[in-house]
């Protein structure tokens, strides 16, 4: 978090170095975010190209305290929301979707197996967005549920119960037949 | 039978990783979208060729000073002509400017970088990276690249004016020096004025050290590096002869010049290529698919065609105008089709809108073992000046195709692992010398001092050796889950 602090001072200050350093660290933390919350890579990719780029333009506004991992999930959760939002006004065909492809998943990127991560995907797509949410900012990005609450604008209760139906609804997803 | 805990594990270790396609599409956006904020004024550089120049212990150092300067202004200034704008006048009215740093480390000094500027004449610079030394010319017309004992020096058109090298300074703008008067002294019998910068929560310090005429005639930079506090210095000399000779293509006569993209055409050239396919200015091609035990190989490439090159191109060697990926071939519940191979990237190598890559394909699919060909995706992205014509055209800026080939009659011969390695290895190092910063490999020197050539893969540098292993297991990983 030492390194957060000084990499959020030199962007500030204008370091295209930093900024650069930035994108890097993150730019795996959020296309897993955002593809989890998404179900869809491309769509994904675009949403985080999209983050990094208003984040490159924001160095005036990012405040120097808080969490810099908190900051761009919560920039990536808002663009998400937005996304969805659009595709609720279209209709979107099943073929449309386009879930993590093989060259996404090699082995020395990932921690979870190609077929793994492919049912993961599959069966994160079937949980509602909200406790889809939770669970990411929760599990992955570290986040605790009375940060996730201030951000879902809902009650600290509320999060719990959609973290804990939302993961016993992946378990009995991963264990059952239809997506093995 | 998974628990609430493995499911827990199995979200915290989910990673998508970015395609590099993706990586660097998205970092050359951000890098251009925060120097438009930033109002600098590097518009005729690319975010790849700024890294390369950011290596460059001088800018590095010359940020500093000239943000120190600046800051000398902000604090200062009295409404008259800032003292930003009368250094950047005092570096444009110099004839000459020749610059010298030396590094302390280890107990000792070291000369890491030279560089003599000539207004008319353009730059030479010699910089040294741990023990390789690499030079680099430009005479307003052509720059070369060597790197001191390799056979090939690059040269391409010049696509950087060197009297603006100097622009990189603006890039710092934003730091708060201090005037220390304790620190001044005389330089050449002429008295310097130190201001001093302490780089907040790092343990960087920049001095600068300036005389009346607004020209800074020396800099340091103190880091903590490995444990070792590293000192640099920098001294600059104005208006000195300098030999004409720096700026000519003096190499030794056993290097040959080439240009970098003529040499990786005729290494694949398109009228022997397996397959082509052109569209939305881009000629993709295969020029070897080989078949070796339990899997396939392929070195594919895209470029541009001559009509899209004559037609967007900036002439920056280095200008990224797309790429391209190959894919196993998915339904739409993301599982494999029977007859889809799965390519595994080995290594991938683009220069001045020519990107080559070479994969081994496993059968992804049950039928796929029977195949006597491949069958994959491939998928072509456009960017920068390529992508912005085709959306001003209205046309796609994606191509997507199913790649499905069998190998020529003479084509057809059984490769072994080991072969494959030996052969991304060679090209890698005929390549890297000269395509540098997109090269496939890069030498290290060992523990031992043995010179190792290493292949460069997303934060990974792996010997010939390593490499091997490498292919071995992930090939080995894909045939287990079939």
């Amino acid at each position: 978090m030492i390194e957060d602090k000084l990499l959020k001072w030199k962007f500030k200050r204008g370091s295209r170095e930093a900024l650069q350093r930035i994108y890097e660290k993150y730019e795996g933390y959020l296309l897993t975010l955002a593809t989890a919350l998404l179900n869809d890579v491309n769509t994904a990719e675009d949403v985080v190209h999209d983050v990094f780029v208003s984040f490159a333009t924001s160095a005036e506004k990012l405040r120097l305290e808080g969490s810099l991992k908190g900051y761009l999930a919560t920039c990536l959760v808002n663009r998400v929301r937005n996304e969805m939002r659009v595709r609720k006004r279209r209709p979107c065909v099943l073929e449309d979707v386009n879930l993590p492809s093989s060259d996404l998943n090699e082995p020395e990127f990932s921690a979870v197996s190609k077929e793994g991560s492919q049912k993961l995907s599959l069966a994160m797509a079937q949980l509602p967005y909200e406790q889809r949410e939770v669970i990411m900012l929760h599990l992955q990005g570290g986040m605790m549920f009375t940060q996730i609450a201030k951000l879902q604008n809902v009650s600290v209760n509320t999060i719990r119960s959609r973290h804990r139906y939302g993961l016993e609804k992946l378990r009995s997803l991963l264990n059952s037949e239809v997506i093995e | 039978m998974k628990t609430r805990k493995d499911v827990k594990q199995l979200v915290k270790k989910w990673r998508v990783a970015p395609r590099i396609e993706m990586h660097e599409r998205t970092l050359t956006a951000v890098l251009k979208a925060h120097a438009e904020t930033q109002k600098t004024k590097i518009a005729s550089e690319q975010p790849n060729i700024g890294r390369i120049i950011m290596k460059s212990k001088i800018t590095k150092l010359a940020f500093a000073s000239v943000a120190i300067i600046i800051g000398i202004f902000l604090l200062f200034g009295n409404g008259q002509e800032t003292l930003y704008a009368q250094v950047v006048k005092a570096f444009a009215q110099a004839r000459t400017i020749h610059v010298v740093i030396n590094e302390y480390r280890d107990r000792h000094w070291f000369k890491d970088e030279e560089i003599w500027y000539d207004r008319k004449e353009g730059i030479h610079e010699e910089e040294r990276f741990e023990d390789q030394t690499q030079i680099r010319i430009d005479n307003k017309q052509y720059e070369w690249r060597y790197t001191v004992g390799d056979k090939l020096v690059a040269k391409v058109s010049s696509f950087r004016d060197p009297d603006e090298w100097a622009k990189d300074l603006y890039e710092w703008l934003r730091f708060n020096p201090e005037r220390n008067p304790s620190g001044d002294k005389i330089i050449d019998g002429v008295s310097c004025d130190m201001y001093a910068l302490l780089i907040p929560d790092s343990d960087e310090k920049v001095s600068v050290w300036v005389n009346k005429n607004n020209r800074v005639l020396e800099f340091e930079n103190v880091e903590q590096r490995g444990g070792q506090e590293i000192r640099s210095v920098a001294t600059i000399e104005y208006d000195i002869e300098i030999d004409k000779s720096l700026f000519l293509p003096n190499f030794d006569s056993n290097v040959e010049i080439v240009g970098p993209r003529e040499l990786i055409e005729d290494q694949f050239p398109l009228d022997t290529a397996i397959f082509k396919r052109e569209n939305l200015g881009f000629v993709f091609a295969v020029h070897e698919f080989d078949f070796g035990s339990g899997f396939k190989y392929i070195v594919c490439s895209n470029r541009l065609t001559k009509q899209t090159r004559d037609e967007i191109s900036n002439g920056h060697p280095w200008t990224y105008y797309g790429g391209f990926y190959l894919a196993g071939r998915y339904d739409k519940f993301g599982l494999y089709l029977d007859t889809s191979d799965e390519p595994i990237l080995l290594a991938r190598m683009k220069h001045d809108g020519i990107s080559i890559a070479w994969y081994i394909l496993v059968p992804g699919g049950s039928k796929a073992k029977q195949n006597t060909g491949c069958d994959i995706e491939v998928r072509v992205n456009m960017a920068n000046q390529l992508e912005e014509k085709l959306k001003a055209e209205g046309l796609p800026i994606i191509d997507k195709f199913r790649l499905n080939i069998a190998p020529g009659e003479s084509k057809e011969k059984s490769l072994s692992m080991r072969e494959i390695a030996n052969q991304v290895y060679s090209l890698g190092e005929k390549y890297d010398p000269i395509v540098h910063s997109f090269g496939l490999a890069k030498i290290v020197t060992e523990p031992d001092g043995n010179k190792v050539l290493c292949l460069k893969k997303p934060g990974i540098e792996m010997s010939e050796k390593e490499f091997l292993k490498d292919i071995e297991n992930r090939v080995e990983y894909y045939q287990n889950l079939n």
